[in-house]
């Protein structure tokens, strides 16, 4: 397969075309895809930085740019909270809001409901919650999560799903599913932008047989993408692979894959590799906050350490982000937990890091070399260390042979 | 990481000025500034610190420790301190690198001031000065008169052809008097503190003229539907890309862009303001 990579996203091209996604390398069960969304042409797999509340953290909107960040993450609830969806539409939606000119993804705001509230009941009306600033039960129907999501105006909304916890088991898991079904379709009749595509969300707990099912349900319904969610919430390493896994081998090949809430470097490599396309996480930037590094060698570097003191090399010789060719270890060594700042270099590199990722990911797929990248990947990841055995099944069951 | 053709300072008196200092003899004949209890360092330190900086020139140290009712003896001692520390400083075989900007004070007395600037101010490694204003900084309504007479007191005796700096967050109406007084270079501490107070600053129309300017707190409620420029005629990145509404969301929500914003904003409004002084003086100077 001849790869043809494109690096440029003009807004003009991206808006004269609809929405599609085309699958333009594959490798064994991975795919380097392209997704053009009305903000932005995305490549495939791709990891989105998640901006909360309409900001990266203290990164500027041009910082992202040149990373070549092209689709990011903002949360509903906390948009749908402050500053309010009204006044997100009254400032001409996100994008303008925030000053970001590349796609955006929202949740549904379900899931921070489930995870930040006291109270929280699921009917089949929606989901009932104790709002916990003012305190009031407020009820989330699938209907209000799209009219949120259609006044912030992100290029891709989530469906509302009945989230359960992972390790849920029982008939629970089977209702919730055929509830997210029927959620769906409300969620659809609601939806009545045409420059936003609605995502639904696989769901169906560890049970192989539901996901699968599922899977049935939701793509026939499917238009541009879909997500596979419920997971990252704790369940076994070996559970997680291999819903991935399954939903991926059901799924029709025409539509993007996101894994919700995936983001340490080794999952998104694996998930890749297993025929998934998008992830979000919090986590490069949450770690920064504690002055840990993502990097190739060795997973983490902790810059609070002492033996960081008079390390005068950047945090990743090889990276290019502003940070590496910028600032020493010791340096941030030094402002970290004091400066804002330290904690906005970590952020950047780590940012770097994840989207450089992806790239290298893509390459290998465009140039026929994914079993020499994972190799190289794992044996630089894990260097001093055992590859865990939920890699190196998940490896196997691609059919690629690990020399590390 | 600087541009290469910027100037760096080495000031210690920032960091002073939060845990305390006062310049104590011991008995090594050195005095020791005292930090804190961890850090405390003496003249051959200094020396070395400034060296290892390697910046184009550096800040002297100054006991500022006197307040309005200190007493004349202790008044007296304060003053010796700062000019035997200086001395230390100096008169050694080691060389301190860059140039010296003498650190001036003498608190609230004339006397003192004016004592200060002859007794350090005209040594010969002076390649300017900073004279020493915190206990004015910060004050509602600062005495300005007598803010005219120290600055008088301090710079009649100095040759006029060296630099005078001073440094703290300084109002637009304080920057225009402390120039009218003979200051010619400041910091930039109050575009960050007013950053950190989630406000920004505007100058009137007929700033110098006037030395009138708008403050804008974005903690402000009444911002939050507010979708227009920050200061519609402002060409910062601030202003051109981002709206008070927005500004009044990442404030809310405690956003970190919100400082980074606001300082990128009140920078270029303190810029400006230089800018537009020294257009008035060039004016003046024509005429």
């Amino acid at each position: 397969m001849a790869p043809n990579v494109a690096t440029s996203s003009t807004t003009s091209e991206a808006e004269t075309s609809e929405m599609k996604f085309d699958v333009i390398g594959r490798v064994g069960l991975a795919r380097h895809g392209r997704l053009r969304l009305p903000h932005s042409v995305v490549e495939t797999p791709v990891f989105m930085p998640v901006g909360t509340q309409g900001t990266m953290k203290g990164v500027l909107p041009e910082q992202l740019i040149d990373m070549d960040c092209r689709i990011l993450l903002c949360n509903t609830y906390h948009l749908g909270h402050r500053p309010g969806h009204e006044r997100v539409r009254a400032a001409g939606g996100l994008h303008k809001m925030m000053n970001w000119p590349r796609s955006i993804l929202t949740d549904s705001g379900g899931f921070q409901m489930v995870s930040l509230s006291k109270l929280m009941t699921v009917d089949e009306n929606g989901v009932n919650f104790e709002s916990p600033h003012t305190g009031e039960m407020m009820a989330l129907p699938p209907e209000k999560s799209i009219e949120i999501q259609q006044a912030l105006g992100a290029d891709i909304m989530m469906q509302l799903d009945h989230v359960i916890h992972v390790l849920t088991t029982g008939d629970i898991v089977e209702e919730a599913m055929h509830r997210s079904i029927r959620w769906l379709d409300r969620c659809t009749k609601a939806h009545t932008r045409t420059d936003q595509t609605l995502f639904p969300i696989v769901q169906g707990g560890l049970n192989l047989d539901l996901r699968k099912k599922c899977v049935e349900e939701m793509a026939k319904r499917a238009k541009v993408g879909i997500a596979i969610g419920g997971l990252s919430g704790g369940e076994e390493k070996s559970s997680f692979w291999r819903v991935v896994a399954t939903c991926c081998a059901v799924l029709p090949p025409h539509l993007p894959r996101y894994v919700m809430g995936v983001g340490f470097p080794v999952d998104l490599v694996i998930c890749s590799l297993l025929g998934a396309d998008m992830f979000d996480c919090v986590y490069p930037t949450r770690t920064a906050r504690f002055g840990t590094a993502l990097v190739r060698r060795g997973g983490l570097m902790q810059l609070n350490q002492n033996r960081y003191k008079t390390d005068f090399e950047p945090i990743d010789d090889r990276c290019t982000c502003h940070t590496c060719r910028t600032y020493t270890r010791a340096y941030i060594h030094g402002v970290i937990g004091k400066e804002t700042v330290g904690c906005h270099l970590v952020s950047v590199h780590n940012i770097q890091h994840q989207l450089d990722l992806m790239r290298d990911v893509r390459r290998a797929i465009d140039e026929e070399k994914v079993g020499e990248f994972l190799n190289s990947f794992l044996g630089e990841q894990f260097s001093g260390g055992e590859v865990p055995q939920w890699v190196r099944d998940a490896v196997g069951h691609m059919g690629y042979k690990l020399v590390v | 990481m600087l541009p290469d053709n910027s100037l760096a300072v080495v000031v210690l008196s920032v960091e002073l000025e939060l845990v305390g200092m006062n310049l104590t003899p011991q008995s090594s004949g050195y005095f020791l500034v005292v930090l804190s209890k961890e850090l405390q360092i003496d003249v051959r330190m200094l020396r070395s610190l400034v060296n290892s900086f390697e910046c184009d020139s550096f800040e002297t140290l100054v006991d500022y420790d006197m307040p309005r009712d200190v007493t004349f003896k202790k008044l007296a001692k304060v003053s010796d301190r700062t000019v035997v520390f200086c001395q230390q400083l100096f008169d050694q075989d080691e060389v301190v690198k860059g140039s010296a900007i003498f650190a001036l004070g003498g608190g609230f007395n004339a006397f003192y001031r004016r004592k200060c600037s002859v007794d350090i101010g005209l040594r010969k490694e002076a390649a300017g000065y900073t004279v020493e204003l915190h206990a004015f900084v910060g004050s509602e309504e600062p005495n300005l008169d007598e803010i005219k007479k120290i600055l008088e007191e301090t710079f009649d005796p100095l040759p006029p052809g060296k630099v005078r700096c001073t440094s703290g967050p300084f109002d637009p109406k304080m920057v225009k008097f402390l120039v009218e007084q003979g200051l010619d270079l400041f910091d930039s501490s109050y575009a960050v503190s007013l950053a950190e107070k989630n406000s920004a600053f505007r100058l009137a129309d007929d700033y110098p003229a006037s030395s009138s300017f708008v403050l804008t707190n974005f903690e402000d409620e009444k911002y939050a539907d507010d979708f227009t420029k920050p200061f519609e005629d402002c060409s910062c990145y601030t202003c051109q890309n981002y709206t008070k509404g927005y500004l009044q969301h990442l404030v809310n929500t405690k956003e970190l862009l919100a400082s980074i914003l606001l300082v990128i904003h009140n920078m270029t409004e303190y810029d400006r303001m230089f800018q537009l002084i020294r257009a008035a003086l060039s004016i003046s100077d024509d005429q």
